[in-house]
């Protein structure tokens, strides 16, 4: 290899040129410092294979990735759900203007990006409830575990309560945050306002997590007595939110949360094997909250004309000023995710996000029906439920999965994966991708196997 | 060259709404299902969200594009961010429906592709570092550091060294180092830095102890110098029960050159939208990896993607590991990008990433070096790395612009701006780093714009002092923008600081 497209000064002619300059005869004379014995030789990169020119690569990529199986969103009853993803929000965020940026530390030349990351900001706070989002988190997981960190710095305390069938894999995630600082989580099931209210005496609880939809689908009723019960024991309330329920479901504001997290992939970003999650967090207007929260925040200034301009602002909470007292590591975020977000967001307005509620919960009652209907299964729990719903099956589920995945379906997540007294019990999700034929032919297909 | 950005005067999305219009077309196949939901559930309050036309939507995003400026724009020389090209490639194979399409949840036996692809890049950045194992269960560089702070605690606490609270960090390190430590609960013992601007080992050897966890370090350190102690730094480390610690933002620089894994590093992160060319973002999704060697491996984040004879699979079964830190497995179209760049390059390219990028550097030095407006601080003859720090200090002492002003000013020329004051132990300081990616032409124009800010601020510095005037809004005020009675963080507090809700007025 001589020059490298991508390395424009690498040609022997370019580097002679900047050799000279330097008064060397080899660019290796630059590694010098490096202690002899640590220098790798030429040979030693052997072993990462020769370079490939761009078609090499397309056919060597393309050729693992179609190993992967596809299904058809309308295929997939297991959560995470998929979405609608406009073709508008992969091609804004495709904008390389956009995705070669850095980081907008220089504002006054990225106004395009900051303005983007305010209007994610202001539609969010719109769809919760809330006043104030910080410019995003990795995922859903990641935010609430930060805003658990977040409302202990607060209450300076250090223990925090959530539902035992909280989504599993966020609780694994704030659980390694947690054996960080060595705070403490107790879990009560269902919240149950009893046992809560007994966890709660000992005046060592600095929030409780409050899920709405649960993990498993169900719109809880007592949020409000919830969040009494907290607050009457000093402490925060966090909510979890599915960002699509909110057009027609209660927002976390309505109900008086202090913080409030989401995920936010099913804002037009895809599926991605699970990855861009875009993590959502927002707060009320409370300087105590707000000056605690982890993360960018984008705001609304002037420049020296006067004109309206955006930048980082409150920056002295974060890492590159504060260092070890900073309110979080984090630095890169999602951005990128939040434009696509925004654009999401903007396409769907607030009519559209009604709809589009209201075509999940329709989706969600129809497929609970139908299956309510089956001999060989049941379907627990009562009340409103919201894209998902737990199904409990009269034979091994591990059967019927089986042979639901033979059937080209995708279907629901075996719940005694996660609790042992789940013994066949699955969750099933649905969202506005599912036809209403598409829900029939899931629940055939279940007919004919269970 | 004449340059200015697109000036939009864009309003927010909000101020084009118009009742009645939407962006998106919902149908409805269950008409006949009713959608009554109790008060206990239902959202009362009206949804402030604009509405818009899809028109609308794609004009008034693809403007905010044209004000906003990256690496396919011009040089964005920014120290420790490693902002090289994109490669386009990538971007189309990570758009791959076979990507996007992809559940988290789906059975093994339907993913293999895409096991194949993390495993090969686990073993690759592996070999890269020269560590034993990978995770890429981590969605960023600074992910990447807290599980290497918790997976040393870990350590610790399962070998009888509770007692180790305290996490040495130099005084150059970046940011993320003592915030990840803080979060994994260690106390931070800063180091100084010494003349030459490297680790004081007398330092280094008076804080060390039996409560000494470890050390995070980065090497190439954030002025561009190779740690060249580093051997000695392991050997003190080690010797008093510690573990190193390896943060890889400044990895391009010595990329099959030099491994962290032989200079005694027991774990690494890895940002792949740094070293590995996938994109920022304008600020994320990154990408990362943790790495670590012998006994250590067994700490590493969950899940790791592992291979026997039925094929690849996920592996979360963990006995010492730290859990996991991504509610699924990282951002995966970030690893197919990474891994298509590594194998674009072959280890022959990534070690010419290494050359081209450490001669880019230190040509720019070259011209700068008898600037009288710039000085090189801390061993001025050594060679620099992937970047390095220049401090203007000279030009304030002498004409009052700082290091601030000089960054406006490059962006007045089209170019984007170093880190600014960055390392803290620099005063002014200018953090430049070009990669390889930059041509010889625009390094040349970059030292020349800055030596011409010397000849401006001799005749008439508030030339300097006003700009930036060809972007898109000029100089903002940003105190002004953080005084509590001006924070506006949303469009909700804005309208309602402008109706005058009690409450609102300041934070």
């Amino acid at each position: 290899m001589k020059a490298h497209p991508w390395m424009p000064n690498s040609s022997p002619e370019t580097v002679k040129r900047m050799l000279e300059k330097l008064g060397i005869k080899d660019p290796l004379e630059l590694f010098n410092d490096i202690p002899e014995q640590i220098i790798l030789d030429e040979q030693a990169v052997y072993p990462l294979g020769k370079p490939l020119a761009e078609w090499e690569v397309k056919e060597l990529v393309e050729s693992k990735l179609h190993k992967n199986k596809i299904y058809p969103p309308n295929r997939i009853f297991r959560p995470p759900c998929p979405h609608i993803t406009p073709a508008l929000v992969r091609h804004i965020m495709g904008r390389s203007e956009f995705y070669t940026a850095y980081t907008p530390y220089q504002p006054e030349i990225s106004q395009g990006l900051l303005q983007a990351f305010f209007e994610y900001q202001s539609m969010v706070a719109d769809l919760f409830d809330m006043d104030v989002v910080n410019a995003s988190h990795y995922d859903g997981a990641t935010a609430l575990a930060e805003s658990i960190l977040m409302s202990f710095r607060v209450k300076k305390k250090y223990r925090v309560i959530m539902d035992e069938y909280i989504d599993p894999s966020y609780r694994a995630v704030v659980e390694t945050y947690l054996y960080g600082i060595g705070g403490k989580a107790t879990y009560v099931r269902n919240l149950e306002e009893e046992r809560l209210k007994e966890e709660l005496e000992n005046g060592d609880v600095a929030a409780v997590v409050v899920d709405n939809p649960t993990f498993t689908g169900r719109l809880r009723e007592n949020l409000e007595s919830l969040v009494d019960i907290t607050h009457n024991h000093d402490a925060l309330v966090v909510s979890l939110v599915d960002p699509l329920s909110l057009g027609i479901i209660k927002p976390p504001g309505e109900y008086g949360s202090d913080i409030a997290v989401g995920e936010g992939r099913s804002l037009g970003l895809g599926l991605n094997y699970g990855g861009y999650g875009l993590g959502i967090i927002a707060a009320k207007w409370d300087s105590k909250l707000v000056r605690q929260m982890p993360g960018r925040i984008i705001g609304l200034g002037e420049d020296l004309d006067g004109n309206p301009a955006y930048l980082m602002i409150l920056q002295t909470r974060e890492q590159h000023i504060r260092r070890e007292r900073a309110t979080s590591n984090i630095t890169t975020n999602e951005a990128l995710t939040t434009i696509g977000a925004a654009v999401f967001m903007a396409l769907l307005g607030r009519n559209g996000f009604i709809e589009l509620g209201e075509s999940i919960l329709k989706k969600t009652a129809y497929l609970r029906m139908l299956l309510s209907k089956l001999d060989s299964a049941d379907v627990p729990g009562e009340g409103y439920y919201f894209g998902r719903t737990p199904v409990h099956f009269h034979k091994s589920y591990m059967t019927v999965e089986k042979e639901l995945l033979e059937k080209g379906f995708l279907p629901g997540l075996d719940l005694s994966r996660y609790w042992a007294d789940m013994k066949d019990k699955a969750l099933f999700c649905v969202s506005e991708v599912h036809s209403k034929k598409s829900i029939e032919e899931l629940v055939e297909r279940l007919e004919e196997v269970a | 060259m004449e340059w200015r950005q697109a000036v939009w005067r864009e309003q927010l999305i909000y101020e084009y709404s118009s009742k009645g219009k939407t962006g998106i077309l919902i149908t409805d196949d269950l008409k006949e299902m009713d959608t009554d939901l109790p008060e206990t559930v239902k959202r009362k309050s009206k949804l402030e969200l604009p509405e818009v036309s899809e028109v609308e939507v794609a004009r008034h995003y693809t403007r905010l594009s044209q004000m906003s400026y990256g690496v396919d724009l011009g040089p964005v020389p920014l120290g420790s961010c490693t902002m090289k090209y994109n490669p386009k490639i990538n971007e189309d194979l990570a758009s791959s429906e076979r990507v996007t399409m992809l559940h988290p949840l789906q059975p093994m036996e339907d993913v293999q592709g895409i096991l194949e692809i993390m495993y090969d890049l686990q073993q690759m950045l592996a070999y890269i570092t020269g560590m034993d194992a990978c995770s890429l269960s981590i969605p960023a560089g600074a992910s990447g550091e807290l599980a290497g702070a918790l997976m040393i605690k870990k350590y610790h606490r399962e070998t009888g060294g509770e007692n180790r609270d305290e996490m040495i960090i130099p005084d150059s390190a970046h940011g993320t180092n003592p915030a990840s430590a803080r979060m994994a609960g260690f106390k931070v013992i800063t180091i100084p830095s010494n003349n030459n601007g490297t680790v004081d080992l007398d330092a280094l050897k008076s804080v060390v102890g039996d409560r000494t966890a470890g050390i995070m370090l980065t090497n190439p350190n954030t002025l561009g110098l190779f740690e060249r102690d580093i051997l000695e730094i392991a050997n003190i480390i080690h010797s008093a029960g510690g573990k190193l610690y390896y943060d890889g933002a400044n990895l391009n620089g010595i990329l099959g050159i030099a491994r962290p894994g032989d200079m005694g590093f027991d774990i690494v992160h890895i940002n792949l939208h740094k070293t590995f060319s996938t994109p920022h973002g304008g600020g994320g999704p990154g990408g990362g990896a943790v790495c670590a060697k012998g006994e250590m491996t067994d700490y590493l984040p969950r899940p790791i993607v592992r291979k026997d004879e039925k094929g690849y699979y996920m592996d979360f079964t963990c006995s010492k590991c730290i859990g996991r830190l991504h509610s699924f497995y990282g951002n995966i179209p970030v690893d197919v990008k990474a891994y298509a760049y590594i194998k674009s390059l072959g280890g022959e390219g990534l070690r010419k990433v290494a050359i081209t990028s450490t001669l880019n550097t230190n040509y720019f030095i070259k011209l700068i070096e008898k600037s009288g407006g710039y000085s090189i601080p801390y061993d001025p003859r050594a060679p620099r790395k992937h970047e390095v720090v220049i401090s203007a200090e000279p030009l304030k002492e002498k004409y009052g612009i700082t290091a601030d002003d000089v960054a406006k000013y490059l962006l007045d020329n089209g170019f984007y701006a170093p880190t600014i004051y960055f390392p803290l132990i620099v005063k002014e300081a200018l953090m430049i780093e070009f990669t390889e990616s930059e041509t010889l032409e625009n390094i040349e124009e970059y030292a020349r714009i800055l030596e011409e800010i010397e000849e401006i601020a001799k005749e008439n510095p508030s030339l300097i002092k006003e700009s930036p005037r060809n972007t898109a809004v000029r100089r903002i005020k940003a105190a002004e923008a953080n005084k509590p009675k001006n924070i506006i963080p949303t469009y909700r507090v804005l309208r309602r600081k402008k109706l005058g809700v009690k409450g609102y007025e300041k934070l």
